[in-house]
């Protein structure tokens, strides 16, 4: 059967319903200026149509009340419609406290999302109700673009780079994740599901013991997931397997490298003074190019571990770095 | 006497198909270029055509995916590099700027038949791509890493691009020399007509964007050939800064379209209602200003692209802006309207067309502008309507509007009417049912650039495609009545709408160069209606 | 006008040969802007990678030899001065100073580029090449082959232009040969040497920003 409903996307997050009360005002007073200026032009064409070929018409040049007004009238019906959206989007994108942390891979032509427990899944996401939940998403490959329709929100993922998603779901169900950034081939297949859980179901699921449909339903991915070890088990297995003690320690002491205790979410100062926040693209930039922004009072000796670890291997060590904030 | 008075154009000096492939006259070469992009036109929307149809219901129609996306990426490329941005300023442009402005041809002449042939090289190696080849499968955006890692011919494109740019570059430049230096005397800043205004600030905006797109697609090529890594990740590169690259252009070339299109229906909505234009200097400044504005804006391209919160604070705010020299042209034409006498001829029948679809895409483009809703719009469907409202149901209807309004000039001959009239249902019809059922299906979620959709999807695609026929019906009128009023249609007068622009003092169609004797101009442009 | 003076000649659509000029002046000044347009994006670029690896970019700068790009510097800048004697040569009626001045100007623009030869060919020897062929082994920062990617793209396009500029004098020195120009008719001079300037001011920019600037 054919559906043509005019609004037939279900809000099921709190930015979802920012959205539609936004899109539903600003769709009815779009809706009254664009009939208002188009009907007095259609009546305009019919009351002074041709009525000879010699119809005297009026010179008026201008009018400079009536200019006032509406460029006047537009500007304060801009203005509102921009603080309005700009609150909303700030409220999107802003850290809150207490989020639920989830890391996204965008490859083609699939979403690999890990769990802090060190669980990996293709193209599902399962979520508790009324938290906010945070995506750190990164990508393998080429552009890809995260996007959950019923929570109206979408950020794209860029390779070697860490994005952001934000969203606080707010309905229990299933919902659908597309990939809205052209991605090649199968762009249109790259498709998942978003379960929404209550939050004592979500419990129950991180400790393996929901009964719902949705246990059947997830298929751990066997690439590089840890061996059933957590984010941070498997980040604290690689702090060891590749080394990172010798300069780093998790203690507070200094040796070679700043230590790993309380660096997270702080502000470090650089060689050459400027300071910037340690966060997730930091940490990654800092592995990737260690030479590039370099902690004052060290000097830049770390090699490149740049095409030595994978996605999920940084976002293992990430994890445990923030582990020991 | 070199030529007796009274020969037209067509008729003067040599004759054969050489003396139009290496003309001088402004034009000659106009009609090239209308040649050229009416063709250019029928070509993408073949491609439309073919996209609409594998997109008719969910599921493989036609055509595989990669088939299906490199189908849309050259509907997009030749709309967009092929049709509309050297459509008007090309055809219209050349044709009726000297005209306009009582001068005998563009200050170089000779820079003009280059820039004709650098369009057509840029068409022939793009075509060379699609045929000998795989043909480009990026979308017409080419965002990197993907252009550089897909296998598809992606250089080609982006070379042929890079002469169709130099193209625009060379007559932005030779439009801006001619305005400044061509004009009749008499002809003041503000007595000029605001097409020419509008053709002037178009201008401004070709020389000033292009090159960016130029060096950037030719950096582009570099990646895919050399590998000097400016955009690829895996290199040290950043895949955004194409994307800044990219819109630093194409966020003015929207703005190239559109232009020229208002500058037309500043011209048809006074001819057509014998009235004096509302607010002349409001329209004029506008032009310049929403050319101005226009480089500040491209980062609205970008909101989900990680790009920080100051930026999209910035750009959400510039944008927005834009809506009020917008709604100005539109309140400005509404009110010439009031009491004039209004003749609903072809030209204006396309020009309230065009109130109507611009209308509706300046208000969805306000939506998309903010921040908050642009999270959920963004590569959805939605845009894509959005910017067709704008492209479409603005630059081509547009197009449409001025193909009639200067049809007796050009050739000398009346179109026909009826057939005018009737194309101008079909498209105006077919246009609505198609984009408004792509915003519906775009409100809900449906993405952009999809071979494949969900069922829940499928009413409004089916929809969306049926009327895409309407559309083809309608293009499918204007080049038959084009054409068979070019050799068929009764003689027109010199001045059949009566028009005061100094195109009208010139013979339908006009001598070989221009006037018999250089105008001199002692009033503004649009003095209907003014007792003396 | 004296019935003396001789025949000028102008394109029909100009009134006379100073409005063809001031057209033609207009014309150029704007190709210049677009000139500049395209750089700007190189040296956006530029700057943006400098900022994000500054390591990487204080290490490949070592291997530029500042010495060369300096004596191109003031090579460009002698072109420049004689360029613009040329056109004061002309102005004057002085064919044959502005012929001298002309091929003063070929001549350091060909110096400009054996210099350039002998850089690239340096550069080519150790391996130190663009994007996918630099060979070179002996760097330590990651990504390094991106600096140089942008030292050949900059110097490599700036290059192209010094020799459709060299072109472009033999060109109207072809000409003034032919006695084309004189004290009222010398536009194609000045516009040329117009596009000399901005391909002269284009590398005053590059030179620091790329051999100097740390």
């Amino acid at each position: 059967m054919l559906s043509l409903s005019l609004n037939f996307l279900p809000s099921a997050s709190v930015s979802g319903d920012k959205f539609m009360l936004y899109f539903t005002t600003i769709f009815i007073i779009g809706t009254i200026l664009f009939v208002g200026t188009l009907g007095v032009g259609i009546y305009f064409a019919f009351k002074y149509k041709r009525k000879s070929d010699n119809d005297e018409t009026p010179y008026i040049p201008h009018n400079y009340l009536v200019e006032f007004l509406s460029v006047f009238g537009i500007s304060v019906w801009v203005a509102i419609f921009f603080i309005w959206g700009w609150r909303d989007y700030k409220d999107f994108i802003s850290p809150k406290m207490d989020e639920y942390e989830i890391n996204v891979i965008g490859q083609q032509w699939n979403w690999q999302i890990q769990y802090a427990n060190g669980k990996t899944f293709t193209n599902e996401l399962i979520v508790p109700v009324d938290r906010h939940i945070h995506l750190a998403m990164t990508s393998k490959d080429v552009l890809h673009s995260f996007f959950i329709p019923e929570f109206r929100v979408k950020m794209d993922t860029i390779p070697g780079q860490y994005t952001s998603l934000r969203f606080t779901p707010n309905k229990v169900g299933t919902y659908t994740i597309y990939c809205a950034e052209y991605c090649g081939t199968s762009h249109s297949k790259m498709i998942g599901k978003v379960y929404v859980l209550s939050q004592k179901d979500f419990q129950d699921w991180l400790d393996g013991v929901y009964q719902g449909e949705l246990a059947q339903e997830t298929k751990p991915s066997n690439q590089d997931s840890g061996n059933g070890m957590t984010l941070v088990e498997a980040g604290e297995h690689l702090y060891r397997s590749k080394t990172c003690y010798t300069c780093h320690t998790t203690n507070g002491d200094t040796l070679i490298g700043p230590s790993f205790k309380g660096l997270f979410g702080s502000e470090v100062e650089l060689i050459g003074g400027t300071k910037i926040l340690a966060d997730e693209n930091y940490i990654r930039e800092s592995l990737m190019d260690p030479m590039k922004k370099v902690v004052k009072g060290f000097s830049p000796t770390m090699p490149t571990y740049r095409g030595m670890l994978t996605d999920t291997e940084i976002n293992q060590i990430v994890a445990f770095i923030k582990a020991k904030r | 006497m070199g030529h007796a008075a009274n020969i037209n154009f067509y008729e003067a000096g040599n004759k054969g198909i050489m003396s139009w492939l290496i003309t001088l006259d402004h034009k000659r070469i106009g009609l090239m270029y209308f040649i050229t992009t009416m063709m250019s036109l029928c070509i993408g929307g073949i491609f439309a055509l073919l996209v609409r149809l594998e997109l008719m219901f969910p599921g493989q129609q036609f055509f595989d995916p990669n088939t299906y996306n490199r189908l849309f990426t050259l509907h997009g490329a030749v709309m967009v590099f092929w049709f509309i941005i050297p459509a008007i300023p090309g055809a219209l442009g050349n044709f009726f700027l000297p005209l306009m402005i009582g001068a005998k041809d563009v200050a170089f002449p000779r820079l003009n038949l280059l820039s004709y042939y650098l369009l057509l090289l840029g068409m022939a190696i793009n075509l060379y791509g699609i045929l000998h080849g795989p043909g480009a499968d990026t979308g017409w955006t080419f965002y990197t890493p993907y252009s550089i890692k897909t296998g598809a011919a992606v250089v080609s494109m982006v070379v042929g691009v890079f002469f169709m740019g130099f193209a625009s570059i060379l007559t932005g430049l030779n439009f801006i020399v001619t305005v400044h230096t061509l004009r009749c005397p008499g002809l003041t800043w503000f007595r000029l007509p605001l097409f020419v205004w509008a053709i002037y600030s178009t201008s401004i905006l070709q020389v000033l964007a292009t090159p960016v797109i130029g060096i950037t697609l030719i950096l582009l090529t570099l990646e895919r050939t050399l590998g000097i890594g400016f955009f690829d990740p895996k290199l040290g590169g950043d895949p955004v800064l194409f994307q800044h690259f990219f819109w630093f252009y194409s966020h003015p070339a929207v703005y190239i379209m559109i232009l020229p299109a208002m500058g037309i229906i500043s011209e048809v909505i006074p001819t057509m209602s014998q009235k004096t234009i509302f607010g002349y200097r409001a329209i004029a400044y506008s032009s310049l200003g929403l050319g101005l504005v226009s480089f500040l804006v491209w980062g609205h391209h970008m909101f989900t692209s990680g790009q920080s919160e100051l930026a999209n604070f910035v750009f959400s705010l510039l944008t927005m802006a834009t809506a009020v020299p917008s709604a100005i042209k539109m309140f400005n034409w509404v009110a010439t309207m009031y009491k004039g006498s209004i003749s609903l001829a072809t030209p204006m029948l396309y020009a309230i067309g065009f109130l109507f679809t611009f209308g509706i895409g300046g208000i969805t483009g306000i939506m998309l502008g903010v921040l908050s809703a642009d999270m959920h719009f963004h590569d959805t469907y939605f845009v894509v309507a959005h910017f067709h409202y704008v492209m479409m149901g603005g630059a081509a209807i547009a197009l449409f509007s001025g193909i009639f309004y200067w049809f007796p000039k050009m050739l000398g001959r009346m179109y026909n009417e009826f057939l005018g009239k009737l194309s101008f249902w079909f498209f105006i019809v077919g246009f609505n049912v198609t984009f408004l059922a792509q915003f519906v299906a775009g409100l809900n979620g449906m993405p952009r650039r999809y071979h494949d959709y969900d069922s829940v999807y499928a009413g409004w695609n089916l929809i969306s495609t049926v009327g895409s026929w309407g559309i083809a019906l309608g293009i499918l009128m204007i080049i038959i009545n084009v054409v068979y009023s070019s050799f068929k249609g009764p003689k027109a007068p010199a001045n059949p709408w009566k028009g005061k622009t100094l195109e009208w003092a010139a013979e339908s169609p006009p001598v070989l160069e221009n006037f018999e004797k250089t105008p001199t101009v002692t009033s503004g442009p649009y003095d209907y209606g003014l007792k003396a | 006008m004296s019935g003396a003076h001789e025949h000028l000649d102008h394109a029909h659509h100009f009134e006379s040969v100073e409005h063809e000029f001031e057209a033609g002046k207009l014309g150029m000044w704007l190709f210049l802007v677009t000139e500049v347009m395209l750089f700007g994006v190189f040296f956006a670029g530029y700057g943006l990678f400098h900022y994000l690896y500054p390591e990487m970019f204080k290490e490949a700068h070592h291997h530029l030899d500042k010495r060369m790009g300096a004596l191109n510097t003031v090579v460009l800048l002698i072109s420049s001065l004689t360029m613009a004697l040329s056109i004061a040569y002309i102005q004057r009626d002085n064919v044959k100073r502005a012929k001298q001045m002309l091929l003063l100007t070929l001549l350091c623009a060909a110096i400009f580029m054996v210099v350039k030869y002998f850089e690239y060919s340096h550069k080519i020897h150790l391996g130190i090449l663009p994007g996918d062929l630099f060979k070179a082994a002996d760097f330590q920062a990651p990504n390094i082959a991106l600096f140089f990617s942008f030292y050949f793209v900059m110097t490599g396009t700036h290059g192209l232009h010094v020799l459709i500029g060299m072109a472009a004098i033999l060109w109207i020195y072809w000409r003034m040969g032919r006695g084309d120009f004189n004290s009222r008719k010398f536009g194609a001079v000045e516009f040329v040497g117009l596009y000399w300037h901005i391909v002269d001011l284009i590398w005053i920019f590059l030179f620091p920003l790329v051999y100097l600037v740390v």
